[in-house]
């Protein structure tokens, strides 16, 4: 009996719900739709956002209106409503990605992140790991920009160069967001090199203080460059593009010179003149991102041509990564090939071209990495480092470890007793040492400017005024951010270790004022920008 | 499906001719649920057109030139108690596109390389 009443009543519960449900099957399904419209226009802009969700509920009406009319029945309704969602759903992604904010994805990975990142910290180890996936997310966002970018860039390749206005229009104010984040940079830069750099340099130099006096000198120098960049109109710079890129090149080939050509710790890179040492490969990064933007308006309507596009393009590139991986500099030739490539994207290569590109890089990165026995250690040391912790996976192990033990506030200013074990602790592996002393709080701060200075790069390149300063300020940002995605991939574990500085915060002259000299070239093109904004939008031609 | 060159994408030429078709019966504009309508009675499908797929060909024929678009007076729809309709109509350009495509001949236009297109 107990039993019939239970079967009686679970089936009268069900016949319940089974009614109701009929009556709000078809509000449900609606509302499902206008949820999913809702979500798919978040952060569009208001036209765009209110005329997709009006358009729905408009439809959604005139369907419900309709089916009643014709004496469907509610759920069938709902079911077609359903359908007709689920069946779009590929097209709406298709579509939202055309609409994608660079700038949200950016943001919001980077707030997402640095939430989690914040939480999981506070359990020792997984800092690192939160590190991997902050730059596994910048990478892939950075990407997404590119890709979204290319339709900014590609359109513009047809309007001719306009004559730059004359210096009375141009507004004296420089774009202060940037000016604000490179001076921050700079400024955790130089504590972080005097706090890392002051064992070494008792030891190496018997003065603490080595390093740090002659980092604050490359930023003055920098910040000259810095100046006398801004003022100069960048469209002058496609006019020195070749002279420049031969001086490149000279100096390129100069530090292959016995004699001439300094060497220090088995790499031969550096060019001595007096009291200077300087590395040509930094200021090589620069010019070629000049060359090849110049060289990319110059040949738009070829860009797409094997012979006339992929092929000269190959062999220019070739030629520079070439001198910069005999040195052997495997680091600067992989920031040089992924920038320029970057712009050869941006610039419409096809797909196809991008990819013969990428399979050649890769047979000869792999031809490279097997010819050096120290190249394949790092391999080895990235895959498992444990392995062997006193031999090849010593600098890893070391970075991560004071990656590790900074905590979420770090150990303080100074307190770093790890700088002496860590290799290159005021070059390459600076991000550790501030890992170590300013903790999680310290590397995120690092981060966010790197990233704010990235998205600054993109909105600068969508705000240019040319094809030529899209491509001037997109090969800049993209060299800062692929640098930073390097250097921060491998001191976490990431990637393997390429021996690239930290842009703007590692110890180096050569690599800070060519940094900074960039910088002074993105504010001219802001400078241009907004005066050409107040003048009119270029004429296409 | 991917555009080849510049050719309309089935869609797209669904769209147009259905359209034309709404013009042929003296409805010059016509809303997104109104082309899904007629392009099911037209195709005889089952269902109307996803909504990804109707708003986004939309949204892209209109950016292409070959339709234009507006908000219909609110008043009309606040007295008839409905949200307010986006209202299409096929420019010049669009009705080129179609015959250009006709000229063609695709799977998808048989019957128009044959009938001319409704005034």
């Amino acid at each position: 009996m107990s039993h019939f009443l239970i079967t009686l009543g679970a089936g009268l519960a069900l016949f319940v719900v089974a009614t109701l449900a009929k009556s709000f099957l078809l509000p449900t399904a609606e509302l499902t739709v206008r949820a999913w419209v809702w979500f798919l226009t978040l952060g569009l802009t208001s036209e765009i956002k209110n005329t997709r969700r009006l358009q729905i509920a408009s439809d959604l009406w005139e369907h419900r209106r309709d089916a009643v009319a014709a004496g469907y029945a509610p759920y069938q309704v709902a079911l077609h409503v359903l359908l007709r969602l689920l069946i779009g759903v590929p097209s709406d992604a298709l579509w939202r990605l055309r609409h994608l904010r660079f700038d949200y994805v950016l943001l919001g990975a980077v707030t997402a992140l640095a939430f989690g990142g914040f939480f999981v910290s506070l359990e020792e180890g997984l800092a690192v790991w939160v590190v991997r996936a902050t730059v596994a997310a910048a990478a892939l966002a950075f990407v997404a920009c590119v890709a979204v970018m290319r339709d900014v860039v590609a359109a513009r390749l047809p309007f001719r160069l306009r004559s730059a206005p004359s210096s009375a229009n141009q507004p004296n104010s420089p774009d202060y967001a940037l000016v604000l984040v490179t001076a921050l940079l700079l400024l955790l830069g130089l504590v972080a090199v005097y706090t890392a750099s002051q064992p070494i340099g008792y030891l190496q130099y018997g003065d603490a203080n080595h390093f740090i006096v002659r980092q604050a000198i490359y930023v003055i120098v920098g910040l000259a460059a810095l100046v006398y960049f801004m003022r100069l109109d960048y469209h002058e710079l496609r006019y020195l593009a070749v002279p420049l890129m031969v001086l490149a090149l000279l100096g390129l080939l100069a530090v292959l010179i016995p004699g001439i050509g300094v060497e220090r710790n088995g790499a031969r890179r550096w060019l001595e003149i007096g009291p200077a040492i300087f590395y040509p490969g930094e200021f090589a990064k620069l010019v070629v991102i000049i060359y090849i933007s110049a060289w990319l308006v110059a040949r738009r309507e070829n860009i797409s041509r094997f012979t006339l596009g992929l092929v000269p393009f190959a062999l220019m590139i070739g030629v520079v990564g070439g001198l910069v991986i005999v040195e052997p500099d495997m680091g600067t030739a992989v920031v040089i090939v992924l920038t320029t490539s970057t712009l050869f994207f941006l610039a419409g290569a096809p797909l196809s071209h991008l990819a013969l590109l990428i399979v050649t890089g890769g047979l000869v990165s792999y031809v490279m990495i097997v010819a050096q026995d120290y190249r394949l250690d790092r391999i080895a040391s990235f895959l498992s480092p444990q392995t062997d912790p006193e031999g090849t996976g010593f600098h890893i192990t070391q970075l991560i470890a004071a990656l590790r033990d900074g905590g979420v506030t770090g150990q303080g200013f100074g307190a770093s007793h790890q700088q002496p074990l860590v290799p290159g602790a005021h070059t390459d592996g600076i991000f550790a040492i501030i890992g170590q002393e300013m903790g999680f709080v310290g590397i995120a701060l690092v981060m966010a400017l790197i990233f704010f200075l990235v998205y600054r790069g993109i909105r600068l390149a969508t705000a240019a005024g040319d094809a030529f300063g899209s491509l001037l300020a997109l090969g800049v940002t993209s060299w800062i951010a692929y640098q930073a995605i390097i250097n921060i991939g491998g001191v976490s574990g990431a990637m393997p270790l390429a021996a690239t500085s930290l842009p703007f915060i590692s110890y180096g002259g050569s690599s800070l004022v060519a940094l900074l000299a960039a910088v002074g070239v993105l504010l001219s093109i802001y400078r241009k920008s907004h005066s050409l904004s107040a003048s009119g939008p270029p004429a296409p031609a | 499906m991917r555009r080849k060159g510049n050719a309309l994408l089935p869609i797209e030429v669904s769209i147009l001719q259905a359209a034309i078709n709404l013009r042929a019966r003296n409805s010059t504009e016509f809303h997104g649920f109104l082309i899904a309508k007629e392009i099911k009675k037209r195709d005889r499908a089952r269902l109307l057109t996803a909504y990804g797929t109707l708003y986004k060909a939309l949204y892209r024929m209109e950016r292409a030139g070959l339709l234009i678009s507006h908000w219909e007076d609110p008043t009309v729809a606040a007295s008839e108690h409905r949200p307010p309709r986006r209202l299409y109509e096929v420019t010049s350009a669009g009705e080129g596109a179609l015959a250009a495509a006709a000229r063609v001949g695709t799977p998808h236009l048989p019957k128009l390389a044959t009938e001319p297109l409704p005034q």
